[in-house]
């Protein structure tokens, strides 16, 4: 099985999350494939570093990652049309496909909904009590995820319109689109607006990474203050019995335990990417 | 008429004592001031049933009044002793009374037991600061407490004990991750009680105050690393209390508006006097 990791980010940002020694969110969707699909084949692409062309058909199934890149009022600058165009491939080619955040995004995009920047601003670190729609209490999307949850966030876009085959699967106060499916032309994708991907080290590094926007959006008093809550994140995941920790921080097992955390991913190879294969 | 509050401080003197040592406002006087806050008119009589004589004020009776209000208490519901057993019979009393019941924690237990229902502790341990992700069963989305509250919402909480057992004519409104009976409504005899296992009488202040009270217990359970850490936290809190410009510090905490905004926190009690206390003082014919 061949497996088909978009990463989101252009080259000048993978660098410096490498140059800090940090992962990119592709990194994560790949280590976390090797875990739940350990015989699979993972190659990842760079729709923003330049059109791609790929053959689709070699593949089983497409998820689609973060971006730091905005679609409103950007729509047209290469980095983004690109990614447009491919999730539309994908569309066309009827794979499995999967996003998260920028994934997201972009399949709405592409299958004629609209992104806008949200009113409430950036939705930071964990998106908080997100509840399920019926339609995503009936999704399987959700096998093993009934109640309402916390999952890791970060962003400041979010879908505002769903196209005519988009159903709302799940939602929280900051964002009505926090989950969806879309049916368009051959295909179905299915997406979350969080990030099922990121551990707490993920979220402190991208923390750390964005700590100047970060300050001035006003999530920390100051410095000290985020230097302190990146270093809290960091002890509890290396720590995970730290439940002291999780619990100042208001952070439960859904964000903290990997496998309940990343369970939309699992659930979207179980049911869309293995019945696909036979 | 205006109406009349029963307000049910079951404390202990050495409790509420220890509890006045450390900061916290009295149960009873939190809970006067919420009854006061949702209705303006209302007289509120204080009781303390677990002191010597600590029953109705003398020359009332239950039917006097139009409501009875309950706090939280430090005892436990499946005890055998008097101080228990006499809130007990109290809230059997209110039921046949049909005095409208409402009450946090304690309180929703207490009613429970006395209609027959079963509490025990809780196999998650003690919930305690702020209790997550409440959600509304549909029967709790469509019941008149809860209208205009959220489906899903956060709510401060300390307690080591739950319902288990439903008694015939109760119906769960609420549960979450830690605790399945978050909310419930006991229909019994007479009467109607309107329970919360949480606690929308709290303010951050207060929860702070509770919260130092039990900092060496807190810490034996393993919510705090050590003493300072708690320490530390309270101060958060108080720091939040104090200043709620500091976003920063409720972001942090995972403290949004269902604990912060009185109004919304207290939707609840509002309710509770605007669909069930005051009608029933109607149809009581106590409304003069």
């Amino acid at each position: 099985m061949r497996l088909l990791i978009i990463e989101g980010n252009a080259k000048q940002r993978r660098a410096q999350d490498y140059a800090l020694g940090y992962c990119c969110g592709s990194d994560r969707y790949q280590k976390i494939l090797k875990t739940i699909l350990p015989d699979a084949v993972v190659e990842v692409a760079f729709p923003a570093d330049g059109h791609l062309d790929i053959q689709l058909s070699d593949y089983s199934g497409v998820i689609i990652g973060g971006s730091g890149l905005n679609i409103p009022a950007n729509d047209d600058c290469p980095q983004v049309r690109h990614q447009i165009e491919f999730a539309t491939a994908v569309f066309e080619n009827g794979l499995p496909f999967f996003g998260s955040c920028w994934g997201l995004q972009v399949a709405a995009v592409a299958a004629g909904g609209q992104v806008g920047t949200s009113p409430k601003g950036r939705e930071m670190g964990f998106a908080r009590k997100i509840s399920l729609t019926a339609a995503g209490q009936a999704s399987p999307l959700f096998t093993g995820k009934s109640g309402p949850f916390d999952a890791p966030a970060i962003h400041v876009d979010e879908v505002t319109h769903l196209p005519s085959g988009g159903v709302v699967l799940a939602s929280n106060t900051h964002s009505s689109i926090q989950a969806a499916s879309i049916r368009y032309l051959n295909g179905e994708f299915w997406g979350v607006q969080y990030h099922p991907e990121f551990d707490l080290e993920h979220m402190a590094n991208l923390t750390e990474l964005f700590d100047t926007m970060i300050l001035r959006e006003g999530f920390y008093e100051n410095d000290v203050a985020l230097k302190h809550h990146v270093q809290q994140l960091k002890t509890l995941n290396k720590n995970r019995e730290r439940s002291d920790l999780a619990w100042v921080l208001g952070l439960d097992q859904d964000v903290i335990d990997d496998a309940l955390r990343e369970r939309e991913i699992q659930n979207w190879i179980d049911h869309q990417v293995i019945p696909s294969l036979v | 008429m205006n109406p009349r509050i029963l307000v049910i401080d079951g404390y202990l003197k050495k409790s509420r004592d220890e509890l006045a040592a450390g900061g916290a406002t009295m149960a009873g006087d939190q809970y006067s001031a919420m009854i006061k806050q949702a209705c303006p008119d209302a007289y509120c009589d204080v009781i303390f049933p677990s002191d010597p004589g600590g029953g109705l004020p003398s020359g009332t009776a239950l039917s006097d009044y139009d409501g009875m209000a309950w706090t939280g208490c430090s005892l436990t519901v499946f005890e055998d002793n008097n101080e228990v057993n006499s809130q007990i019979e109290l809230a059997r009393a209110g039921f046949d009374a049909g005095v409208p019941g409402f009450g946090s924690c304690w309180a929703a237990q207490i009613a429970v037991v006395a209609a027959g229902g079963i509490c025990r502790p809780n196999p998650n341990g003690r919930e305690m600061g702020i209790a997550r992700k409440i959600m509304l069963t549909p029967e709790g989305r469509g019941h008149p407490m809860y209208a205009g509250k959220a489906s899903v919402f956060d709510a401060f909480i300390s307690h080591v004990d739950e319902i288990t057992h439903l008694p015939a004519g109760s119906t769960v409104l609420s549960g979450n991750a830690f605790t399945r009976v978050q909310s419930v409504s006991v229909v019994h005899s007479k009467g109607t009680f309107w329970g919360l296992q949480y606690h929308p009488e709290y303010t951050l202040k207060e929860m702070a105050r509770l919260t130092w009270c039990r900092i060496d217990v807190l810490q034996k359970l393993g919510f705090f690393k050590d003493r300072s850490a708690g320490e530390a936290y309270v101060e958060l809190l108080e720091t939040l209390h104090n200043d709620p410009s500091r976003t920063d510090l409720a972001w942090l905490l995972a403290i949004d508006e269902d604990i912060t905004n009185e109004r919304v926190r207290r939707i609840e009690v509002q309710n509770w006097v605007d669909k069930l206390m005051i009608p029933t003082m109607i149809s009581r014919g106590r409304m003069g």
